[in-house]
């Protein structure tokens, strides 16, 4: 599988519209800065990429979600397990600490936080490159943060040795948290909708 | 085990053979991690499957039970130098991971075709520790034969 310089430009211009925009929800949502900055957009090797990712042993929440529509992608959203605490508090409005275990609030908000990401992102490429992706509904996982990120790129590396993936920076203002948000979009159906968008080289 | 901070990772559908002291390691979801051992020689490979047969045209033989096995076995017989009848297995992974998802039974299957594979070779499966709904942690020491097996939220216990 092989992307042109000029595909790459335009898949990077819909990740960083499609993050803008959840990145705009998630601040609303949350009433602070939640800043999503697209970091790293790039086709990577399967066994090289989850090599890296298998020395990543610690605790994550994570939420995954699958599109349907005429791209399929899967999302991941993953932070450390006491960031999940953080978040908790602040989509509730508590104060700070209070959440200080994993219950069903904490898994509620996270699985509420992957849904916010997951429709403001088909939003954004619905609306802006005619595209159909309807997210499905989010699932919550605790395990190794290597096991998630194995698991989002499972059904690519079945069908590919490569996956494109896209890598953002994840910051939430007067938190020190380190989240991740990966999305890997199904290759053909997305050279595809290049191709109807006219980006056909 | 002593070796870890240098153990090698192996990642997702990939294989990894070496020998003592050194030390495997890999993260399993729905993958089964298949480790083959020859303790004469102390050589050691550890298999990370994805899936239990090949079906696409892409080209990593080593993602699939039905032509990474055979693989395995072949280059750790004729490229390792290991004792082809003193070679023995352990298995591990094969978790349903994220509930809903479509791979729902895939850690199952591969299974299945992974004990088939080792059965029509002749190699004994020794120990294994597979199922479940979180991911696993091993660390195989090529010394000794030991894996040791970490399921995330469990207690560790060694194979």
């Amino acid at each position: 599988m092989h992307i042109t310089q000029d595909r790459m430009k335009v898949i990077e211009i819909m990740s960083r519209l499609s993050i803008d925009r959840a990145s705009r929800a998630l601040s609303k949502i949350l009433r602070t800065g939640a800043k999503i900055t697209l970091s790293n957009v790039y086709l990577a090797d399967l066994s090289e990429t989850t090599e890296k990712m298998n020395n990543d042993l610690r605790e994550m929440t994570g939420v995954m979600v699958d599109f349907k529509g005429n791209i399929g992608c899967k999302l991941l959203f993953m932070l450390p397990v006491n960031g999940a605490f953080i978040l908790t508090d602040l989509f509730l409005r508590q104060p700070a600490g209070t959440t200080k275990e994993n219950n069903e609030f904490t898994e509620s908000v996270i699985q509420e936080l992957g849904n916010i990401l997951a429709s403001h992102i088909s939003n954004a490429l619905v609306s802006d490159f005619d595209a159909t992706l309807v997210p499905e509904p989010p699932h919550v996982h605790n395990d190794y943060a290597g096991v998630m990120f194995s698991n989002l790129v499972m059904e690519q590396g079945m069908m590919n040795d490569k996956l494109l993936l896209m890598e953002t920076k994840f910051e939430i203002s007067k938190n020190e948290l380190e989240c991740y948000l990966f999305l890997v979009p199904e290759m053909t159906s997305l050279i595809k909708l290049l191709d109807n968008i006219g980006v056909n080289k | 085990m002593n070796n870890t901070q240098n153990a090698i990772t192996v990642g997702v559908g990939d294989l990894k053979i070496t020998q003592a002291p050194n030390v495997l390691k890999t993260l399993l979801g729905s993958c089964i991690g298949i480790v083959l051992h020859d303790p004469v020689n102390k050589i050691g490979g550890l298999l990370h499957i994805m899936l239990p047969k090949k079906s696409g045209n892409d080209l990593k033989i080593t993602k699939y039970a039905d032509t990474g096995l055979p693989y395995f076995i072949y280059h750790m017989v004729t490229h390792a130098g290991a004792s082809r009848r003193a070679l023995y297995a352990k298995l591990f992974g094969g978790a349903k991971m994220f509930e809903a998802n479509s791979l729902i039974n895939i850690g199952e299957t591969n299974e299945i075709e992974a004990r088939r594979i080792l059965k029509e070779e002749g190699i004994r499966i020794v120990a294994s520790k597979t199922g479940g709904t979180k991911g696993y942690n091993i660390l195989f020491d090529t010394d000794t034969g030991e894996v040791t097996c970490h399921i995330f939220g469990e207690a560790i216990v060694i194979y």
